[in-house]
């Protein structure tokens, strides 16, 4: 992997003030010039190049896991997964399941691995989203295990209600086991009770039991576009009516450039 | 013998699903590596992704991306990490297709960091002649079943702030 010169603090100041009065399209303009994998798809840099079409781009990977190890990443610079448009990571996906099998019938592999890191936490070094497949064999020593441990029943139910929270939230019913008794409970309760009494914006951050959502009640089992859309807007009328949205990480401060910079 | 990501799916082990739809689920893996891993696995009991067809790809994986989106939403994560292990060599312990949606934060005390290995020029070019090779006769089928996901779904992810967060953190990154 290449690793950066590094700048003085002078500089890094000078950076960091750039960046932070950068548009969104503006920051990605600039991380893609600075991307070597942008440079890699377009020829400037040799690879080894395996397999493009007009989404996709694979190479081996010149610090390979094992032999045989492919990178395969979208063309266009999208950092982390959550980015890619849907239709290219489907692309994408397919040709990693062909690049996996590639893998199995070329090398006579025993298996593969797919791996992905999204964000510097999760150990990616580069900004260019990529996927890895890693032919492998027995006792080959690549560390892709995933240790199991013991976790609490509650804290697990805890992060469970959480998110299927938010997935009710954005889809529905239909599409978790949210908590099938509260779910009639509420269905049950007399629609428009306090609805008027508790802030949205409140109502949103009450706990999991609550009850919270008594307007999604009604269209329990078919989900339409309206019934989604609705009450979302609401939410995000109150949040700019009260105080500011709070940022949950407090991204895009200057100390968390300052942070990811340093951790480069 | 009774695959166990089947019987989850058929409800038999009393772990609820955190989403389901047509063709995929997802539960939150009962050991899990770090807490919200999340386990997201075609319905149809297939061992290795390879027995997918490209549909079934694809539902699986707009899946696991929606879920990724939603864990950086609903936790207060710093990234994630999705991983397959396809075939017992690589790890698979339960012989049913199944990606890992492993969400991250800084001293979590985990890491998949391999070292590298290193081959001769001529293994290398070996390779890579031999996977361009096979690479050439690849055919991808674009689609010709109806998609099954209802449409709000898209659109609600992308008017959501913390996604829009999440991507504005990521390009404060440079390499």
């Amino acid at each position: 992997m290449l690793k950066p010169n590094i700048t003085p603090d002078s500089k890094m100041a000078e950076l960091q003030e750039k960046l932070k009065k950068m548009s969104p399209e503006e920051l990605r303009e600039f991380q893609k010039k600075q991307c070597v994998f942008c440079q890699i798809i377009s020829g400037k840099i040799p690879s080894k190049k395996v397999y493009e079409d007009a989404v996709s781009f694979s190479v081996l990977d010149i610090n390979p896991a094992n032999l045989g190890h492919m990178l395969l990443m979208p063309k266009e610079h999208y950092s982390i997964m959550p980015q890619v448009p849907d239709a290219d990571l489907k692309h994408l996906f397919k040709v990693a399941k062909s690049l996996s099998s590639i893998a199995l019938k070329g090398l006579k592999a025993e298996g593969t691995s797919i791996f992905i890191a999204n964000g510097a936490a999760a150990g990616q070094r580069a900004t260019h989203f990529m996927v890895h497949i890693i032919p492998r064999t027995q006792d080959d020593h690549v560390p892709l295990s995933i240790p199991q441990k013991n976790v609490q029943k509650e804290s697990l139910e805890k992060i469970r209600i959480q998110l299927s929270k938010k997935v009710e939230e954005l889809l529905g019913p239909g599409y978790t086991e949210f908590d099938t008794k509260s779910v009639q409970e509420r269905a049950q309760a007399k629609p428009e009770s306090n609805r008027f009494e508790q802030p949205i914006l409140e109502a949103e951050y009450t706990e999991p039991k609550a009850e919270p959502k008594q307007q999604k009640e009604q269209p329990k089992t078919e989900l339409k576009k309206g019934h989604l859309k609705s009450p979302r807007k609401k939410e995000s009328k109150e949040f700019k009516k009260g105080e500011p949205r709070k940022e949950t990480t407090g991204e895009s401060s200057l100390d968390e450039i300052a942070r990811v910079l340093g951790g480069n | 013998m009774g695959c166990v990501y089947c019987e989850l799916r058929d409800g038999q082990r009393g772990i609820k699903k955190v989403y389901k739809d047509e063709s995929t689920f997802a539960v939150l893996h009962p050991n899990p590596a770090v807490p919200g891993h999340v386990v997201v696995m075609p319905k149809e009991h297939v061992t290795i992704l390879e027995q997918l067809s490209d549909f079934e790809v694809e539902q699986l994986f707009t899946t696991t991306n929606a879920l990724s989106k939603l864990l950086f939403e609903a936790l207060p994560i710093q990234g994630t990490n999705i991983i397959i292990q396809n075939g017992s060599t690589a790890g698979q312990e339960i012989p049913h297709v199944a990606v890992h949606l492993i969400p991250r934060f800084e001293g979590d005390g985990l890491s998949f960091e391999w070292e590298p290995k290193k081959y001769s020029d001529q293994e290398m070019s070996t390779v890579e002649v031999l996977f361009r090779e096979l690479a050439k006769q690849l055919t991808f089928d674009h689609g010709t079943k109806k998609e099954v996901r209802l449409e709000p779904k898209k659109e609600v992810l992308k008017e959501e702030p913390g996604a829009e967060n999440v991507m504005l953190r990521h390009l404060n990154r440079i390499p």
